[in-house]
């Protein structure tokens, strides 16, 4: 499709990337909607078990997988988990409601930058875009996710409830209000968009086409979910589907890009979880990969000391059935009721460590992330 | 400095939202999340949502929720769950806990009750503290000592003489017991006095003069009792149902009902006969208050309207004449009506968490309005007539200037549930004591506690 305007780039190759990228959001809506008309609300949990907790590892190996990125970044990854697991330990314990939302609002800017990540990504990939641009891209993610979250069924059901529940419930009209004004915003916005769209075109700039079909497949998925869907579990075992395999598709890649141009003779310090690494992503063993992660996923499993079916990862708050039964023999935090937070904890702790990881470590402006894309 | 805060950014604001987060609940929202709700908490933006999104599927959820926490319509709130639940609705996994509830109290047989609370356990991952439905409704056991259920009803006599009080959410059991406190009564022995019934209690009421008592319980039975000649006047039945508001005016030889089906009757003391029926609402009545001097009958609603009737007695039946009507007065379910000493003033109470003054003209005006953060449930007005005391379940009592309207005091009730746990109670009564000086409530133990102010 070579063009004076479209220059069409891939981040993996046209089959992965339809696959992948392209086609995943479609999969995933209708493995959610097959979830909500058979399987029961412990789908969502399968889904956190073996893609959401496989691609917070996937992060670990990003970080401290290659002796390069660990000594660029050793600081923040020291002090980062330090800081983050402390306000969760807090949270968990004092302040129930902030731990909550908090780790909520930030899963969800987590999920906006991350399909922004893959925009730049693609727009690195054909040489496409400018700094502009990025930034109208970065823009069109806030207003058309934001606009979902205001103006779905789905979603105004939670936060209308929310507001309720703080003595500060609106009317319909107000809401009616509210939600006309996000589309207003969105859809001007949108024609804004559009607008810097055809004048960068007019002014000899090069777009990516399939940026473009992936932005709209991930708003697809979310749109769909948000209006169509009865349950915002629907909605959430779609979005880990496609957040997490995107995620762990563009890290395996990413570290097997750095262990291919690195070569192990550059670095011949390296010790045996470095190797480990080397060896998970060369080429042909993604079986190694997969296999790792898999036991990783079970292994966080055992740790947290909760049957499966009480493992919402953040999606609900896990610690309450202990806290529920227990409480008919007495009001107060029990053993089991500790259990659960700690199991909290530990949930919650290590995805918004990824959420702050993840905030840094992909830069495509920065030369040597560059490396690996 | 420019780069530290550049390279750990991110660190810094989600260390401020934290911050943000916790310094406001610590100060706004309640922090005893120990508290185990005695009822699965009902929607509480369900009328809004259900106005939004009238065609899907969660609003039927939303409207059994509802029907739920106010009993009624529970066949249809079945349907609805039922509905729900074959979609696969479980966005939210109360639904699973309030088909289980709706079956206990629909007394299904054992085996659907079963399957119903194994599916809650099994899907339901629960979001709030909840507790088994078959320890709610049905007679298993209680989490709480019988003597620790929480009271709902309360009520003086204008006297002074004379408090009665009943839990309204009860423990199960095969009786269910009504507590009058003669407080001007010497002798310790014979200061309380318990009315005993077979079925939950639904509203009790005293006389002005302190001397008769009016009970309601579930299934629509209503008792009188004279307590000073100390015996039961008349077990009556209401035809059209529960009994949700009483009023007993021996002087006028009257007792005064509202029940589910919107109807208030007026009943012969005497003869135990209904002398007028009259179709005060389309919906529930909720609450019913009389004016000190017995010439005015005000009944609020499940809808939010308040009516005022003038009542005039005569030889043959007392007449009704409406002299005031305000359709929209709250958002919300009535949850109490209280006169002010000369009749002038109305004050009322609904589940909207408001409270509002209102002066009792043809039309109704709002002298003003004060909010809690959550259903209101206690109202008095204090004899002097210079305060007005709220209540209800954000667990605040707050005592207001009748002048102003301005917020005087907050009160917390803290109730003892463990040695080692203190956590403040919801309050769904509260009283002026009779010299304007000090407030009536009752606390988890049946005790009933006065506070200064």
């Amino acid at each position: 499709m070579k063009s004076a305007t479209f220059q069409p780039g891939y981040i993996l190759d046209r089959r992965g990337d339809t696959i992948w990228f392209l086609g995943l959001p479609y999969i995933a809506v209708l493995f959610a909607v097959s979830c909500q008309m058979w399987l029961p609300a412990v789908a969502l949990v399968s889904i956190s078990l073996w893609i959401t907790i496989p691609h917070h590892f996937a992060t670990w190996l990003r970080t401290y997988g290659f002796k390069e990125d660990l000594s660029r970044w050793k600081e923040r990854l020291i002090i980062g988990p330090v800081i983050i697991f402390t306000l969760t330990i807090l949270g968990a314990i004092y302040v129930p409601l902030t731990f909550f939302m908090v780790n909520v609002l930030w899963d969800h800017q987590h999920s906006i930058m991350q399909q922004h990540g893959f925009s730049r990504i693609y727009d690195f990939k054909s040489g496409t875009g400018t700094k502009r641009s990025g930034k109208f891209d970065l823009g069109f993610h806030w207003i058309f996710f934001g606009n979902m979250l205001i103006t779905s069924p789905l979603f105004s059901t939670i936060w209308i409830a929310q507001f309720a529940s703080m003595g500060l419930l609106p009317d319909t009209s107000t809401v009616q209000m509210i939600q006309s004004v996000s589309w207003g915003i969105t859809i001007s916005y949108g024609v804004v968009y559009l607008l810097q769209l055809i004048q960068s075109v007019r002014q000899g700039q090069k777009i990516n086409p399939i940026k473009y079909v992936f932005i709209g497949s991930s708003y697809f998925l979310w749109y769909f979910c948000a209006w169509h869907a009865s349950s915002v579990l629907v909605w959430g075992i779609a979005h880990r589907i496609m957040h997490g395999l995107q995620y762990i598709i563009i890290v395996y890649w990413y570290l097997r890009r750095k262990a291919e141009t690195d070569l192990p003779s550059d670095i011949p310090a390296e010790g045996f979880g470095f190797k480990l690494v080397r060896y998970m992503v060369a080429s042909k063993r993604v079986w190694a990969f997969v296999a790792i992660s898999v036991v990783y996923a079970a292994l966080f499993q055992l740790v947290l000391l909760e049957p499966i079916e009480v493992f919402g990862f953040g999606v609900f708050r896990i610690s309450e059935v202990d806290r529920t039964i227990e409480s008919l023999k007495s009001i107060g935090m029990t053993d089991a009721m500790w259990q659960g937070v700690y199991a909290e904890i530990l949930v919650a702790g290590f995805g918004m460590t990824h959420f702050y990881f993840d905030s840094f470590i992909w830069k495509v402006r920065d030369k040597k992330v560059q490396k690996g894309l | 400095m420019m780069d530290l805060f550049q390279k750990y950014r991110i660190l810094i604001v989600v260390s401020l939202a934290f911050a943000g987060g916790a310094w406001y609940e610590l100060t706004f929202v309640d922090q005893s999340r120990a508290y185990v709700s005695a009822m699965a908490a009902p929607n509480p933006a369900a009328s809004v949502l259900i106005e939004l999104y009238p065609q899907r599927l969660g609003t039927k959820c939303l409207e059994a929720d509802q029907a739920l926490y106010l009993r009624y319509d529970l066949e249809a709130a079945k349907k609805n769950l039922e509905q729900a639940l074959a979609n696969n609705y479980k966005d939210d996994p109360s639904y699973y806990y309030n088909y289980a509830s709706v079956v206990v109290m629909l007394d299904e047989p054992q085996d659907v009750v079963e399957e119903a609370v194994r599916q809650w356990r099994a899907n339901g991952i629960p979001v709030q503290d909840e507790l088994d439905p078959r320890l709610i409704y049905k007679d298993v056991s209680f989490p709480l000592p019988p003597d620790e259920g929480l009271t709902q009803l309360l009520a003086k006599s204008l006297d002074g003489r004379r408090v009665v009080m009943a839990p309204e959410m009860a423990p199960g059991g095969d009786r269910f017991f009504a507590q009058v406190h003669h407080l001007f009564e010497r002798n310790l022995a014979y200061r309380t006095s318990n009315i005993s019934a077979t079925s939950r209690f639904t509203a009790l009421n005293l006389s002005p003069n302190g001397s008769h008592l009016i009970t309601a319980n579930e299934g629509g039975t209503i008792a009188i009792l004279d307590l000073d000649q100390q015996q039961t006047l008349h077990r009556l039945s209401n035809p059209s149902g529960d009994v949700h508001a009483v009023a007993v005016l021996p002087t006028h030889n009257l007792a005064v009902t509202g029940d589910h089906a919107g109807v208030l009757r007026l009943w012969d003391l005497t003869s135990g006969e209904v002398l007028t029926t009259l179709q005060g609402s389309e919906r529930p009545l909720s609450s019913i208050a009389i004016s000190h001097d017995q010439s005015h009958i005000a009944a609020g609603n499940w809808n939010g309207d308040i009516k005022v009737w003038r009542l005039s007695p005569t030889e043959n039946k007392p007449l009704l004449e409406l002299v005031s009507l305000n359709p929209s007065a709250h958002q919300g379910v009535i949850t109490k009506l209280v006169f002010n000493s000369d009749g002038t003033q109305l004050a009322s109470a609904s589940r909207d968490h408001k409270a509002r003054m209102w002066n009792l003209d043809s039309t109704p005006q709002e002298l003003f309005q004060v909010e809690h953060k959550a259903p209101v449930y206690g109202l008095d007005i204090s004899p002097d007539g210079s305060h007005l005391v709220t209540s209800g379940e954000d667990r605040q009592i707050k005592i207001w200037a009748t002048a102003s309207g301005e917020e005087q005091k907050q009160i917390e009730v803290i109730g003892a549930f463990t040695d080692s746990e203190r956590i403040a109670l919801p309050m769904y009564s509260v009283l002026f004591s009779m010299d304007s000086k000090e407030i009536i409530v009752v606390n988890n133990r049946q005790e009933i506690q006065n506070y200064d102010y």
